[in-house]
C-alpha cells in the first residue's frame, strides 16, 4: 500500500479490499487514527461507507476492533482520532444491542475523564434512532433488569422520544433505571405544556416519596433542560418544584443549581435565582466542578439582569468566616465585571472596601490589573461616595491598604473622595495621599499633575502636590552621605542576591508553564529575527518561516518605604487592611 | 610619601590641627617641648616652646603656628596675623615669659605653617626677618615642605616606620573612599605598630604618636574627599590600639605613662573631632527632615538603610557619652558648654528616630549595641523631659518586634553576616525561624528598659511573645569576664560571659533584679583597666567596634528603682 511512506494528501482512498487487508493485518485501528493519511472529507466518508458495508455483509467485523482492544490500545490522541472515525460509522453497523452496548461502554471507559469520552453514547443514541427496534430491545432488557441495558436505557428512550415510557420507568423503579428515565425526560422534547406538567407532576410524586441528593440533582437537571428548551413552561408549579428540590439537596443538587444558573439563563425568574443562590451559599469549595459552573452562572446573572443578586451572593460567599474560596476562582464573573459598566465596578469597590472583609478586598486587589502594573483608575461617583466623612476616610485607608501596589487605583479612589468630601476630611485625605502614595511612587505625581484643570478635585490635589514638593525639595537638597552608603562588597552581595531572585522568578513560571511543555524552545544567540524551517503538512517538505523578534519585559516601581522602612510599611498596611469601620 | 604629608599639611583647616601634631613631631626629633598649645589661648604669640639642638648648639625654639599658606591677610592686618604674633613674642614673651634656666639660650623664632609663603608676602617677610634678626634672636621658616620633611625624618622615619608599613599607610590613605579597604590597610599598620610598640616604653610612646599622626593625615585626606567613614572606624581602632599599648604600664609611675596619657587624650580628642565633624556636619542638619537621612543613604536595599541608621544612632550615642566624660574632666564653664552640646546631640538623635522610622526595628540582634549606646546617652544626659519620647520609641520597637515575629517578616535575626541578612528571611519555615531567632540580647534589653520606664503592658506582651513564639530562643546579655581585659581592645570578640536564660517569664521586675544581681556580684567589668582608670568609655568603644553588646553593668543600676523591695532582690 505504501500509505506510511507517502506524503499525506497525495494519494487516493483505500479500496474495500485494501481495507479488509488492513483489518486482517490488525492495522485498521491505527489507520483510522491516522485518518488513512487523507484530508478530504468526501474520501473519508467513502471509507466509512465502505467499512460499514464490509461489516454488514460479514466480510469483516468492526466491533472486533473494540472487543480485541485494538482500538483501546491506541495511545493518547490516536485513540480519540480513531474513536471519532469509528463513531461516525457506528450508527450504520448491524449488531445486537447487547454487543453494541458492551462496545460503547468499553469505549467510554477508555475515554476516561476526557470531554470527548461520551461521544460513543451519542453514536449509540443515533444507532437506536436508526432502528427503533434496537431502542425497544434495550428498553425491554432494562425492564427485565439487565444492568447493561439499564445503564443505556436513557439513550434508547431519548432515541425514540418515548416520554410516557420514561415517566413510567421513573415512577416504577427505584434504581439506575429511574435516574436514566429522569435523564431521558430532560432530553425528550415536550410537545405541549400539558406534557411538561405531567413530567413535573411525576417529579413531584418522586420528591414526595422521599428523594435523595442524587435523585433531586437528576430531576433538577431535567427541569433545567425542559425549561431551557421551553421557557414558556416555567409555570408557578415548576418554580415551586425547583424550590422544593433545592431545599434539602446536597452537593449534587448544589452542583445542578450552579448549572441551572447559566443553562436556563433566559428563563430564570428573580424568585428562582434567589432560591438557587440561597442553596449555593452552602457549596463545598473543594468541588471545583461546581465552582466552575457557578462562575459561569454568575457571569450569566450579570449579563441577564440579575447583577444585584450575583454581586450580593459573591459578597456573602467570600465573606463567610471559614470560606476558602478566592475571588479569582470566579474568573468569568470577574471578567464580565471588569468589562462591564465602570459605574457598577465602582459600586462594588466602595461596597467591598467599606465592608473591609479581607477575602473580598484581597480579591479586588488581585483582579484590578493593568498592563503597567500600577492598576487601573477607578472613578467613584458622588452618589457612590454619599457616605459619612468617617466612612470616606475609612475607604481611603482601605484603598491604600489593599491597593498599595496598584498606586494608580489607590490614588484614583482618594481623588474621587477629594472631589466630594468636606474640607476637614480633605485635609486628612491629602495627608494620606502625600504620606503614602506621593512619597512612595514617582508615577503618582505624574498621574495627579495630569488631572484636568476643571476636575473638582484639582485644587485639593494641587495642595497635596505642594505639600509633597516641599518635602521633596528638602530631601533633594540633602547631598548623598557617602559614609552611610553600603560598601562595594555589600553592593556585590546584593547584586548576586538580586540576580538569584530574578533567575528564580524567571525559571519558576517557566517550569510550571503548560505552554512550555508543548512548544519547542529555541535560544537565539545573535540577531533580532529568525528564519526557521517547518514541515508542510500538505507537501511534507520543509518550508521557511520568518519571525521578527521583539523585546518583552516587565518593569515595576518599588515603593520607597519598602526600602526606607519595610517593617513599618507592613505594619501600616496591615492596620489599614484590618481596621473595622466604627459607626 | 612626602607629597602625601605635604598635601595633608596644606589641607589643615584650623591652626589647632597643626598644633596637634607639632609637639609630637618635635619630641621625635629630639626637642624637649616645654610649652604646648592650649586651645583658645596663646602665650604672647607663642604656640609651642621647645628646646633643641641647632648646629650642635642648644637653642630655644618659639613657634608661631598658622594654617595653610601665608598670605597677606595672615601676615599682617589683624591681631591674629603672624606679624602681630612675632611682635608679641619679641616684645612680651622673650622679655617676660622665658624660664630663668633658659634665658641664656639663643632664640629661634619659627614661623610654622602648613602651606607656603605666597609671593606677595615673601618680600615683606624677608624684610621683617632681616630687620629683627640679632645675635640672640634668629628666625626660621617652617613651611609645609619643611614640616613634611621633618615628619619623615622624625616620627615617620623609615627606621621606625618601615617600607611595608608605609605602604599600608599610603594604601589606607589612597583608598579612603573605600572605607573597608582603607580600614584593612590601616589595621595592618596598627597591628604592626602595636607589636613594635610593645618592645619598650620608648617604642610604646612612639607607636602611639605614630598612630595619632597617621590618623590625622588620613582624616584630613578623608575630609578633602568628603568621606569620613574610614577615619571614624579607624579612630576607634587607633583608640583601642593606644589603650592596648598603654594598658600594661598603668599604675607604673613613669615619664612614659604621663606622655602616653597625654597621647591618649590627643587620640580621644581626635576621635571626637572626627565623630563630631561627621555627625554635626552630615547627620544633624538633616535629622529633622522626614526620611531625610534614610534617603541620603542612597541604597535600593532596606538592609543597607537599616544597618546605616542604627550604626548612626550608635555613633551618636557613643560620641555623646564621650562628651559627657569630657565634661566630667572639665571646669564648670566647659561643663556647661559640653552639656549643651551633648543635649543637642541627644535631641538630634531623637529627631533622627522620629523622622527615620527604620530605627523602630533593627534587622539584626547585634544592633542592640547601638540601641544601648543611645540609651546610655539618654542616661548621662539626665534629660527627663525626653522620657515620653524614649518610652514611645521602645514601645514601638516592642510592638514592631511582635508584629514582625508573628508574620515572620523583617524580624531581627541573630545572624550578623551580611549575606545571611540580605536573604533574611529566607523562608517562613519553622526551621529557619528557629535558627534565626535562636538567641536574643535585644529582647532582654528592651524588656528591661520598658520595665524601668513603667511600661508593664509591653513587658507582658514581650513575655507572652517569648512564651508563644520564642521558646527556643536563649534570652541573654553579655558582660566581660576575666579574659576580657586582655582580649577586649584589639583581640576581638571571643571572650566574656553570656548571662543566659534571663527570667522574662517571671516578669519584668524579676528580670531587672536578676540582671542587677548578676552585675553586682560580677567583678570583671569593674576590674577592666578603663574602669579602674576612669576612662570607661573605652569599653563602649570596644563593644561598638567589635560588635559586642553593651554590658548591663553600665545601665542596670540606673534602671533599678531605689525602692526595690528586698524580696525582689533577694532571690538573685
Amino acid at each position: 500500500m505504501g500509505l506510511q511512506s507517502d506524503p499525506p494528501g497525495t494519494h487516493s482512498e483505500p479500496t474495500c479490499e485494501e481495507l479488509t487487508k488492513l483489518f486482517m493485518n490488525g492495522q485498521l485501528a491505527t489507520e483510522m487514527a491516522h485518518r488513512f493519511n487523507l484530508n478530504n472529507p468526501d474520501a473519508l466518508r467513502k471509507i466509512q461507507v465502505c467499512c460499514a458495508g464490509l461489516h454488514n455483509n460479514g466480510t469483516l467485523d468492526l466491533l472486533q476492533l473494540i472487543e480485541s482492544s485494538a482500538m483501546q490500545r491506541l495511545a493518547g490522541s490516536d485513540f480519540f482520532m480513531a474513536m471519532h472515525f469509528f463513531c461516525d460509522i457506528l450508527p450504520e453497523l448491524e449488531a445486537t444491542p447487547e454487543r453494541m452496548m458492551t462496545c460503547i461502554e468499553a469505549l467510554v471507559t477508555r475515554g476516561g475523564e476526557d470531554l470527548a469520552a461520551n461521544q460513543p453514547n451519542g453514536a449509540f443514541r443515533s444507532w437506536c434512532q436508526k432502528d427503533p427496534n434496537r431502542a425497544r430491545k434495550v428498553i425491554l432488557a432494562a425492564h427485565n433488569g439487565d444492568e447493561l441495558a439499564s445503564r443505556h436505557v436513557a439513550f434508547a428512550l431519548e432515541a425514540i422520544a418515548d416520554i410516557a415510557e420514561a415517566r413510567k420507568m421513573a415512577i416504577t423503579y427505584n434504581d439506575a433505571r429511574r435516574l436514566a428515565a429522569i435523564t431521558a425526560l430532560g432530553r425528550i422534547h415536550d410537545l405541549d405544556p400539558a406534557s411538561c406538567a405531567e413530567t413535573l407532576a411525576a417529579f413531584s410524586t418522586l420528591l414526595a416519596g422521599g428523594a435523595d441528593d442524587k435523585l433531586r440533582a437528576n430531576m433538577l437537571r431535567s427541569i433545567t433542560e425542559i425549561l431551557t428548551r421551553n421557557p414558556v413552561f416555567a409555570s408557578p408549579d415548576a418554580v415551586a418544584l425547583v424550590h422544593r428540590l433545592v431545599e434539602n439537596g446536597g452537593d449534587f443538587t448544589i452542583h445542578e443549581c450552579s448549572h441551572m444558573l447559566w443553562a436556563s439563563r433566559q428563563t430564570l425568574s428573580p424568585d428562582i435565582v434567589t432560591g438557587l443562590l440561597k442553596k449555593l451559599i452552602h457549596l463545598n469549595p473543594a468541588n471545583k466542578g461546581t465552582v466552575n459552573e457557578l462562575d459561569i452562572g454568575l457571569q450569566s446573572l450579570l449579563e441577564h439582569g440579575h447583577e444585584e443578586a450575583a454581586i450580593s451572593f459573591v459578597t456573602e460567599l467570600l465573606a463567610l468566616p471559614d470560606g476558602s474560596l478566592e475571588l479569582q476562582e470566579f474568573d468569568s464573573f470577574i471578567r464580565t465585571l471588569l468589562d462591564g459598566p465602570p459605574e457598577r465596578l465602582g459600586r462594588i469597590v466602595v461596597q467591598w472596601l467599606l465592608l473591609g472583609i479581607p477575602h473580598l478586598c484581597k480579591g479586588l486587589a488581585e483582579i484590578l490589573q493593568s498592563d503597567d502594573m500600577v492598576g487601573p483608575p477607578i472613578h467613584l461617583s458622588a452618589d457612590q461616595l454619599d457616605i459619612s466623612p468617617t466612612a470616606q476616610l475609612f475607604l481611603c485607608r482601605k484603598a491604600i491598604g489593599w491597593f498599595f501596589l496598584k498606586p494608580t487605583t489607590a490614588t484614583s479612589i482618594l481623588v474621587s473622595v477629594l472631589r466630594v468630601c468636606d474640607a476637614e476630611t480633605a485635609k486628612e485625605v491629602q495627608a494620606l495621599l502625600v504620606e503614602h502614595l506621593l512619597l512612595n511612587y514617582h508615577g503618582v505625581r505624574e498621574h495627579l499633575e495630569a488631572l484636568p484643570s476643571d476636575d473638582l478635585a484639582k485644587s485639593r490635589v494641587d495642595q497635596a502636590l505642594e505639600q509633597h514638593n516641599i518635602h521633596f525639595n528638602a530631601v533633594r537638597a540633602i547631598p548623598p552621605i557617602k559614609e552611610l552608603q553600603p560598601s562595594e562588597h555589600y553592593r556585590r552581595i546584593q547584586q548576586l542576591h538580586w540576580s538569584d531572585q530574578m533567575r528564580d522568578a524567571y525559571n519558576q513560571p517557566k517550569n510550571q508553564s503548560v505552554l512550555m511543555s508543548i512548544v519547542k524552545r529555541s535560544v537565539l544567540l545573535y540577531g533580532n529575527s529568525c528564519r526557521t524551517f517547518v514541515k508542510d503538512s500538505m507537501t511534507n517538505m520543509p518550508r521557511p518561516v520568518d519571525i521578527e523578534l521583539h523585546q518583552l519585559g516587565v518593569s515595576f516601581a518599588v515603593p520607597r518605604m519598602e526600602i526606607i522602612d519595610p517593617a513599618g510599611l507592613q505594619w501600616i498596611l496591615f492596620n489599614y487592611k484590618h481596621e473595622k469601620l466604627t459607626s | 610619601m612626602k607629597n602625601l604629608i605635604r598635601d595633608y599639611l596644606a589641607s589643615l583647616r584650623e591652626r589647632e590641627e597643626l598644633d596637634a601634631i607639632l609637639p609630637d613631631m618635635l619630641s621625635e626629633l629630639g626637642f624637649t617641648v616645654i610649652s604646648r598649645p592650649q586651645r583658645g589661648t596663646r602665650q604672647n604669640g607663642v604656640d609651642i616652646a621647645a628646646v633643641g639642638n641647632d648646629n650642635d648648639e642648644r637653642k630655644l625654639f618659639l613657634f608661631s603656628v598658622k594654617k595653610g599658606d601665608l598670605n597677606r591677610q595672615e601676615w599682617d592686618g589683624t591681631p591674629q596675623a603672624l606679624r602681630s604674633s612675632l611682635d608679641e613674642i619679641q616684645d612680651a614673651y622673650i622679655r617676660n615669659r622665658i624660664p630663668e634656666e633658659l634665658k641664656s639660650l639663643k632664640i629661634v623664632i619659627c614661623l610654622a605653617f602648613g602651606g607656603d609663603v605666597q609671593e606677595q608676602v615673601r618680600e615683606l617677610l624677608t624684610g621683617y626677618i632681616a630687620k629683627n634678626t640679632t645675635e640672640q634672636i634668629s628666625f626660621e621658616e617652617w613651611n609645609g615642605d619643611t614640616l613634611a620633611g621633618m615628619i619623615l625624618k622624625g616620627i615617620l622615619r623609615e627606621k621606625v616606620l618601615p617600607k611595608n608599613l608605609r605602604s599600608n599607610f599610603r594604601k589606607a590613605v589612597a583608598m579612603v573612599d573605600e572605607p573597608d579597604v582603607s580600614y584593612q590597610h590601616f589595621a595592618r599598620l596598627a597591628h604592626e605598630l602595636h607589636k613594635v610598640g610593645s618592645e619598650s616604653d620608648k617604642a610604646r610612646l612612639r607607636a602611639v604618636r605614630q598612630l595619632n599622626i597617621c590618623l590625622w593625615i588620613l582624616f584630613v585626606w578623608a575630609r578633602d574627599v568628603d568621606n569620613l567613614e574610614a577615619p571614624y572606624r579607624i579612630s576607634e581602632l587607633v583608640l583601642l590600639s593606644v589603650w592596648e599599648l598603654l594598658r600594661p604600664i598603668i599604675g607604673i609611675n613613669s615619664r612614659e605613662l604621663k606622655a602616653l596619657d597625654q597621647a591618649l587624650h590627643q587620640v580621644i580628642h581626635l576621635h571626637l573631632i572626627i565623630a563630631l565633624t561627621f555627625i554635626e556636619l552630615k547627620i544633624l542638619p538633616y535629622s529633622s527632615i522626614r526620611y531625610g537621612v534614610s534617603l541620603a543613604i542612597n541604597s535600593q536595599n532596606s538592609l543597607d538603610v537599616n544597618l546605616a541608621l542604627f550604626d548612626m544612632l550608635g555613633r551618636i550615642g557613643l560620641t555623646g557619652v564621650w562628651l559627657h566624660w569630657l565634661g566630667l574632666q572639665s571646669n564648670q564653664e566647659n561643663q556647661e558648654n559640653i552639656r549643651n552640646r551633648l543635649l543637642r546631640l541627644f535631641h538630634a538623635g531623637q529627631e533622627l528616630i522620629r523622622n527615620n522610622p527604620g530605627l523602630r526595628l533593627p534587622i539584626t540582634d547585634r544592633q542592640g549595641t547601638d540601641i544601648a549606646l543611645f540609651l546610655q546617652l539618654w542616661l548621662v544626659s539626665e534629660d527627663n523631659d525626653s522620657n515620653p519620647r524614649v518610652t514611645s520609641w521602645l514601645k514601638e520597637m516592642a510592638h514592631g518586634l511582635k508584629f514582625s515575629l508573628l508574620r515572620r517578616e523583617h524580624y531581627p535575626s541573630c545572624s550578623s553576616d551580611y549575606r545571611a541578612l540580605a536573604e533574611h528571611p529566607r523562608d517562613r519555615s519553622d526551621e529557619y525561624f528557629q535558627e534565626s531567632t535562636a538567641a536574643s540580647t535585644l529582647i532582654p534589653l528592651i524588656a528591661a528598659w520598658l520595665q524601668a520606664l513603667g511600661q508593664e503592658t509591653e513587658v507582658k506582651m514581650l513575655r507572652e511573645l517569648v512564651r508563644s513564639e520564642l521558646q527556643h530562643c536563649t534570652l541573654q546579655l553579655w558582660t566581660p569576664n576575666a579574659e576580657s581585659e586582655t582580649m577586649m581592645y584589639v583581640g576581638g570578640s571571643n571572650h566574656g560571659l553570656a548571662l543566659c536564660d534571663l527570667p522574662l517569664d517571671d516578669g519584668g521586675p524579676q528580670l531587672l533584679a536578676t540582671i542587677a544581681g548578676a552585675c553586682r556580684t560580677d567583678t570583671a567589668l569593674k576590674n577592666l583597666s578603663p574602669m579602674l582608670t576612669g576612662v570607661w568609655p573605652v569599653i563602649l568603644v570596644a563593644c561598638r567596634h567589635h560588635h559586642l553588646p553593651i554590658p548591663p553593668g553600665f545601665w542596670i543600676e540606673s534602671l533599678i528603682p531605689t525602692t526595690t523591695s528586698p524580696d525582689e532582690m533577694g532571690s538573685v
